[in-house]
């Protein structure tokens, strides 16, 4: 937003601004960003040096008192990730140590193709409402459009656990291959655990996958 | 027999009284900055929206939007009016509080009172 001083073309803290269009409910944004830029205006004209970051505090207290009110879906659905990343990173801590599930090999076999091929099946367009409809819940989206954006989340999350399983059915190929029997009692358990890791990276994502589409599939429904 | 109907708290007073003081120029930068002047509260704009839609949505207030202007880079006012139940309402509670207050002498130190 753009404010005139006199000849001058002036414009408050773009960041602040921001939060504040996405915090507050629609019918509000504009009275009251309306007051802020007046109050700024003023405060420029009299105490420049302090006007930025009394615009700044306000945005950010404005911002945070309405957040429970129109971002309340979203800090649940946070949580639910957090929730669901704590048990993940727990049980991992517990069946051993965490270095054990981290395998840079199995990760290229799952993300990449399953991000291209999701990619390859949605518009640029479907796939920002897919990014927009998670975090921003006063946005005016279609329900064809809220069905194709969740079809986003559903390819990616079904392409992550078909790589899995392709990953599986590589490493058991590979392991059946190279197997002999001398060295079967100590090759054989940590090459099948490496190639169970693509399958729990596809799980985790499909997972994440869930959420979102569970997400979008209430907004679909709502009223 | 006691009333059942709720008094309204001070900041809520505060407000529908600054919306009164202010008549038709109600909005929310004008209260802030009344409220800031008059009882040195410096009261952030969102926690006065919050209250003003709180009040709107008891009844106790109505609002229209007015003009756009350019020192506000374009974006209209939206003025606050009292309705009669808010009305009724501040009456209320002021009542309540002068009947509280009947028969109490406090000392007033001069200094504590420089609203």
């Amino acid at each position: 937003m753009k404010l005139s001083m006199g000849s001058e073309q002036i414009c408050p803290p773009k960041l602040a601004e921001k939060f504040v269009k996405w915090s507050v409910p629609n019918e509000l944004e504009e009275p009251l960003l309306g007051d802020l830029a007046e109050e700024y205006l003023e405060l420029l004209s009299t105490h420049p040096q302090k006007a930025n970051f009394w615009y700044t505090r306000q945005a950010l207290y404005t911002g945070l008192q309405f957040l429970t009110q129109t971002k309340s879906e979203l800090i649940m659905f946070i949580f639910g990730i957090l929730v669901f990343f704590g048990v993940v990173v727990l049980s991992m801590w517990g069946a051993g140590s965490i270095g054990i599930f981290s395998n840079i090999p199995s990760l290229l076999i799952v993300i990449p193709p399953a991000v291209l091929i999701t990619m390859a099946a949605s518009t640029k367009q479907t796939r920002k409402d897919a990014i927009q409809l998670l975090f921003n819940e006063q946005i005016p989206v279609e329900k064809v459009n809220m069905l194709q954006a969740k079809q986003v989340y559903t390819t990616l999350g079904n392409m992550s656990m078909l790589m899995g399983w392709i990953g599986i059915v590589i490493g058991a190929i590979g392991m059946s291959n190279n197997i002999t029997v001398e060295g079967f009692s100590h090759v054989f358990g940590p090459s099948l655990a490496v190639c169970l890791l693509t399958l729990y990276y596809g799980l985790v994502i499909k997972g994440l996958c869930y959420a979102a589409e569970a997400k979008i599939q209430a907004k679909i429904l709502a009223p | 027999m006691p009333s059942k109907e709720k008094f309204l708290g001070e900041f809520e007073q505060f407000i529908l009284l600054s919306i009164l003081k202010l008549n038709d120029n109600a909005y929310g930068s004008a209260i802030r900055q009344l409220l800031s002047e008059t009882i040195k509260r410096d009261v952030t704009i969102g926690a006065l929206y919050t209250t003003l839609e709180r009040l709107e949505k008891k009844g106790l207030l109505t609002s229209k939007m007015g003009k756009a202007t350019p020192e506000r880079g374009g974006r209209a006012k939206k003025y606050f009016m009292l309705t009669a139940k808010g009305q009724d309402a501040l009456v209320r509670s002021k009542q309540a509080l002068t009947a509280m207050w009947q028969g109490i002498s406090l000392m007033i130190n001069p200094k504590a009172v420089n609203v």
